[in-house]
């Protein structure tokens, strides 16, 4: 492990809800670190708490106790514009739906990130062909997003969250929607976009799907389980937490 | 802490950098749901228009009468019978008649006024022969032509000494003389005004229309003759008469002799006691100001209602846009997008839709307003096309503004969606 400070460090993070005055604990307190370049799959049942942790990552949602770094400096109490620039800036979500919008081209759906960031009109679609291209879905740019087939959809997802350059890229069920073969080419994707430098948080309770992750961390019931990587999954052996 | 939040939020220059984003997104959003956008408008549209269409028409009323009082001059003066105290309120058509021919003879007397005439004017039938028709009799004296300017086509008009013999006589409006006589020439022929019968000595020109009545219809006799011998009264309708001199003094000149004819006590001036109005064409015109005001006012707070009611199904729209498009709202913020540009977007779409609203239906009102001024034209001689500007300013601006105070609520909605909640709506 380098000596670098970690992307994310997430210290003994405790989530609460408080709905008609009954509290509900979904995180009791869970711990990590991911270093920039690492391709994450987060696991759980449904319920587990896995897609409150990611919200909590990805700057949607705030922590009730604990802390959160983010390349060492403290996001947990931000305001909602801090939050917001956060995530404009540093990340890019593909959900299990697309979130598309459906009467939009291809390229204007890549482009619209590109606005809130306030990159000049004329380098907009430059930048949107490069991601699209980088999904190879270049013969697809000036379709209707719902002309496209699932597969599809989620690649140009995708390429509209790579488009700002994030840090960092979430991926909730991305394949939760597709069939297989598609499923298992945008998770190709997902990985070679790995290999080529970014870094991937995957939210699945797929495990095939996490197989392609190189370290896998497991939760349930709002506490981590495990958290094992590569090497380690390969030698047959569970690091249990 | 706070150096902290400030190193994460990436400087974007001005707050509306944007603005050509917003206005592409809000306006291809609007164009989307083309139908849809357009019968949102069509309240404020048609809100707009109206009001233009009747500003218009209501100016260019004003504007023709005040033109007609101009023509008459501002040195003409009215003496009208009263019931004395209040002066305003409708006048009345059971007026005690108190004006005598005496009473104008009196002022002629004074040698203070340059035309002095008095005038008896009733609806009756007019015959020759078979042909028969209604026709505003006006029992004048020889000053009448230099009170109300018109020229003598044929023939003669009323002169002194007709006047004062009762002469059976009358001077024929061109309209009355072409619906008696046709073709043939009118001189020295006998018609029946009720049951009396005078000879026609003279037919005016063409003189159109003054107050909305036709003048080329009616039927001048003298004053005496028509008051003993067609209306049976002694009275007169009203007195009209012309100075040099200042027209307020003119007026009270006006008064002291009249009292003194009607045996009126009344040396505190107080022209309630009087049993007559004098007024002058600057009063008129005065009344006319208050009428016009009081029609502006009155259309503006139609104006103001429609624009409520208009602005209601602005917000009610832009409400249900919001909920249709709570997962696009989701996006936006997941992608980075601030309270304050989602507040912009929709407010933009609201306002860009009301400010659509208003200039349609500036451009429907003025079109409208002209259609109706070219048709009322060839019925009212002299009917102008008067589109008042401040309307058309004020509709554009009223509308916007509209729509930023009925986008408000629908817009704080959308900006203040919690973005997961937003993506998980179904």
């Amino acid at each position: 492990m380098s000596s670098s400070i970690p992307l994310i460090d997430l210290r003994d993070v405790k989530k609460q809800y408080i709905n008609d005055g009954v509290a509900t604990t979904v995180l009791h307190g869970v711990s990590f670190a991911i270093q920039e370049g690492e391709f994450v799959a987060l696991m759980g049942p449904s319920g587990s708490g896995k897609s409150t942790l990611m919200h909590i990552l990805g700057f949607l949602d705030r922590l009730t106790e604990g802390a959160y770094f983010f390349r060492g400096q403290d996001v947990s109490r931000l305001d909602d514009n801090a939050l917001t620039a956060m995530r404009r800036d540093q990340v890019g979500f593909v959900f299990q739906a697309f979130h598309l919008l459906p009467k939009s081209s291809v390229i204007d759906n890549i482009m619209l990130p590109m606005m809130y960031v306030g990159v000049p009109r004329s380098e907009r679609r430059k930048k949107a062909e490069q991601a699209l291209d980088s999904v190879g879905l270049s013969h697809r740019t000036d379709h209707l997003s719902n002309q496209l087939s699932g597969g599809e959809r989620q690649r140009v997802a995708i390429a509209r969250a790579l488009v700002n350059n994030p840090s960092l890229l979430f991926a909730d069920e991305p394949t939760g929607n597709l069939d297989s073969k598609s499923g298992s080419d945008v998770l190709q994707l997902l990985q070679n976009l790995h290999t080529s430098g970014h870094t991937i948080i995957m939210v699945t309770h797929e495990s095939e799907a996490a197989e392609h992750a190189e370290r896998i961390i497991r939760i349930r019931d709002g506490l981590l389980v495990s958290d094992a990587r590569d090497h380690a999954r390969r030698q047959g052996s569970i690091y249990n937490k | 802490m706070r150096a902290d939040k400030e190193a994460f939020i990436i400087n974007r220059g001005i707050f509306f950098v944007q603005l050509p984003d917003l206005f592409m997104t809000a306006s291809s959003s609007l164009s989307r749901n083309k139908s849809r956008s357009i019968l949102t408008i069509l309240g404020i549209v048609i809100g707009i228009a109206a009001v233009i269409l009747m500003l218009s028409i209501g100016q260019s009323a004003q504007g023709l009468i005040l033109n007609q009082v101009a023509d008459l001059g501002s040195d003409l003066i009215f003496i009208e019978p009263s019931s004395g105290g209040d002066s305003s309120g409708p006048p009345s058509a059971f007026v005690e008649q108190t004006l005598k021919i005496d009473d104008a003879k009196a002022l002629e007397r004074s040698g203070l006024f340059m035309d002095v005439s008095s005038m008896i004017v009733s609806s009756m039938a007019v015959s020759r022969g078979e042909e028969s028709k209604f026709s505003q009799v006006t029992g004048v004296t020889e000053g009448y032509l230099s009170i109300f300017p018109a020229d003598v086509a044929e023939g003669r008009f009323i002169e002194r000494s007709d006047v004062d013999s009762y002469a059976r006589v009358a001077v024929l409006g061109k309209e009355i003389a072409q619906d008696l006589f046709g073709d043939q020439d009118p001189i020295g022929k006998e018609i029946k005004i009720k049951q009396t019968t005078v000879r026609v000595i003279g037919v005016l020109a063409e003189q159109g229309s003054r107050f909305f009545q036709n003048l080329d219809q009616r039927i001048a006799v003298p004053v005496t003759t028509a008051q003993r011998d067609i209306i049976g009264l002694d009275t007169v309708n009203f007195i009209a008469a012309r100075t040099s001199q200042d027209i307020e003094s003119a007026k009270d000149e006006i008064r002291w002799i009249l009292r003194a004819e009607h045996d009126i006590d009344n040396p505190e001036n107080d022209v309630k006691k009087d049993d007559f109005i004098v007024s002058s064409q600057s009063d008129a015109v005065e009344i006319i100001g208050i009428v016009g005001g009081v029609l502006t006012i009155l259309l503006s707070s139609i104006a103001a209602i429609s624009l409520v009611v208009g602005g209601i199904g602005i917000m009610n729209i832009m409400l249900v846009s919001v909920t249709e498009r709570t997962k696009e709202i989701g996006l936006r913020k997941a992608v980075g997008a601030t309270y304050s540009e989602i507040l912009q977007q929709f407010l933009l779409e609201a306002v860009l839709l009301t400010m659509l609203g208003g200039i349609i239906g500036v451009l429907i009102g003025v079109i409208t307003s002209r259609l109706a001024a070219s048709i009322l034209a060839s019925y009212i001689e002299g009917w102008q096309s008067i589109v008042p500007m401040e309307a058309v300013v004020s509709g554009v601006v009223v509308a916007t503004t509209v729509g930023i105070i009925f986008g408000l609520y629908p817009a704080r909605r959308a900006a203040h969606l919690d973005p997961i909640e937003a993506l998980r709506y179904e």
